[in-house]
């Protein structure tokens, strides 16, 4: 078993190699030749103004915020499908499954309705939310 | 003595050939897509290099190989750098895991063909290709640029969201076959129904979550052409540019080759029984390893098929897609599955 793991630090170490090796090898044979109109950013030919690494949407921050608590909840549902299949008392590890999907799922409900999973807030939906 | 050389040098072999399989069907598929592309919009396509264009992806890389990589002034190098590699390793890794045929019998000695036969391989695969992710966070931040900063944004929320419907459509399959194997789930799906039929509704799930999670039209809002230029890869060229292109190329021939082994029966044959198969020894694996290649090179053809048939969405309507629809109809049908799997007369 931890044989197999070993195989994959094997594959980490080809995979690394592989794509370093271009990456490497064609700085000898690649020409180089700056000047200043092509160090600037891209923006369409427009001259850039400004820091370009501004703050960003809050909802991207909510959003990953959701996503590592469900992440945890869906991973640990994986040992119990694995035990469900074979379980000798199927009911009672259907149910103990139930209560557990049940407090997740009210989790969504709950993101639901406080608006967090909604993309575009409207002015209505806004003005719903702070009563 | 001579075991322990016989097992490195038939894993190493494999370690070669499967990546070299991967990394040449991603080449054919860019060609192929571009091919097929043109025939869908009544043009032709690049059909000069080689017999119909085959020689294109070669040329394309020996260009790519000698073009200038330009590293504009305002990046921050070592992300900068980072990022293209952090992109293709996640991608070439989850090989590991999937089994490609059956097992090959060579000088009697069984050779399973899948490069490490893990316990765990879908949870592996999982933890291996969300660090996909953080290739297109560090591109589009490392970029300092406006455009792949909006790219690289965009692209992470989509990927984490549909990540979630991803867990939960497979939980199902594991709820029946008891092992999260993958060479198991395939015999499992050997001796009775191919989970496309007895999940259907995960199937579905997961088919979508492969074209968001792989950035494929109709879920393409990180690199929407028309609006932020090229996403979060506007400001890489060259072989970095190319190294983006080969990770979202194989990581889309790996959810090809997921969706064969856990939904389409993996290299199973329809009417062949395993025994069948096995009774052919060397010439069945070769037959089940074209048959889990034709079920991968079908699906590749989806992904275009759909391209140019389905309009892109809207990036709220995307999240509210995963969210709203995909969430709730994957717990639907774990509880669905949990009830249909009890035995007669529990309730």
């Amino acid at each position: 078993m931890l044989l197999d793991f070993h195989v994959v630090l094997v594959f980490l170490i080809t995979g690394t190699l592989m794509v370093c090796t271009p990456l490497l090898l064609g700085a000898l044979f690649r020409p180089k030749n700056r000047y200043p109109e092509k160090d600037m950013a891209y923006e369409c030919g427009m001259d850039p103004e400004g820091e370009a690494q501004v703050r960003f949407d809050m909802r991207f921050y909510t959003t990953a915020l959701i996503f590592i608590v469900f992440e945890a909840e869906i991973v640990l549902m994986f040992p119990w499908a694995r035990v469900y299949a074979s379980h000798p008392l199927k009911g009672l590890a259907l149910v103990a499954g139930l209560i557990f999907g049940t407090i997740v799922f009210f989790g969504l409900v709950f993101d639901w309705a406080k608006g967090d999973l909604t993309w575009v807030k409207t002015f209505h939906h806004k003005r719903r939310v702070q009563g | 003595m001579n075991e322990t050389v016989f097992y490195f040098a038939t894993t190493l072999g494999k370690i070669v050939v499967f990546t070299h399989l991967a990394l040449i069907l991603a080449a054919l598929m860019v060609l192929g897509e571009r091919r097929i592309s043109a025939v869908m919009q009544s043009r032709l396509g690049p059909n000069r290099v080689g017999y119909g264009g085959l020689l294109q992806p070669i040329a394309d890389a020996l260009k790519f190989f000698f073009k200038e990589d330009v590293v504009p002034g305002q990046v921050e190098k070592v992300l900068y750098i980072l990022a293209p590699a952090i992109t293709v390793i996640p991608a070439l890794l989850t090989i590991a895991v999937i089994p490609f045929g059956p097992a090959l019998t060579i000088f009697g000695t069984e050779v399973p063909l899948v490069i490490a036969d893990l316990d765990i391989g879908i949870l592996f695969v999982f933890a291996i290709a969300s660090l996909g992710v953080y290739g297109v966070v560090l591109a589009g931040w490392a970029s300092n640029s406006r455009y792949p900063l909006l790219g690289g944004v965009r692209s992470s929320a989509q990927m984490i969201s549909y990540e979630l419907v991803l867990g939960l459509s497979v939980i199902g399959i594991f709820m029946s076959t008891g092992s999260l194997r993958l060479l198991d789930v395939v015999a499992a799906q050997q001796d009775g129904v191919w989970f496309a039929f007895s999940q259907p509704l995960g199937f579905l799930l997961f088919v979508i979550c492969a074209f968001a999670e792989t950035n494929r039209l109709p879920f393409d809002t990180p690199e929407a052409e028309t609006e932020l230029v090229a996403g979060y890869h506007t400001e890489y060229s060259s072989m970095k540019f190319a190294m983006f292109f080969m990770g979202e190329y194989t990581a889309m021939f790996v959810f090809a080759a997921l969706i064969s082994t856990l939904f389409l029966g993996g290299w199973d044959i329809p009417f062949v029984t395993a025994e069948q198969l096995a009774a052919w020894g060397n010439w069945g694996s070769l037959l089940g390893f074209v048959s889990f290649f034709t079920k991968c090179l079908c699906f590749m053809f989806f992904y275009i098929w759909v391209r140019w048939t389905i309009p892109r969405f809207r990036f709220d309507q995307t999240m509210a897609l995963g969210w709203k629809v995909g969430i709730p109809a994957g717990v639907a049908n774990i509880v669905a599955t949990a009830f249909i799997l009890l035995p007669p007369g529990t309730l």
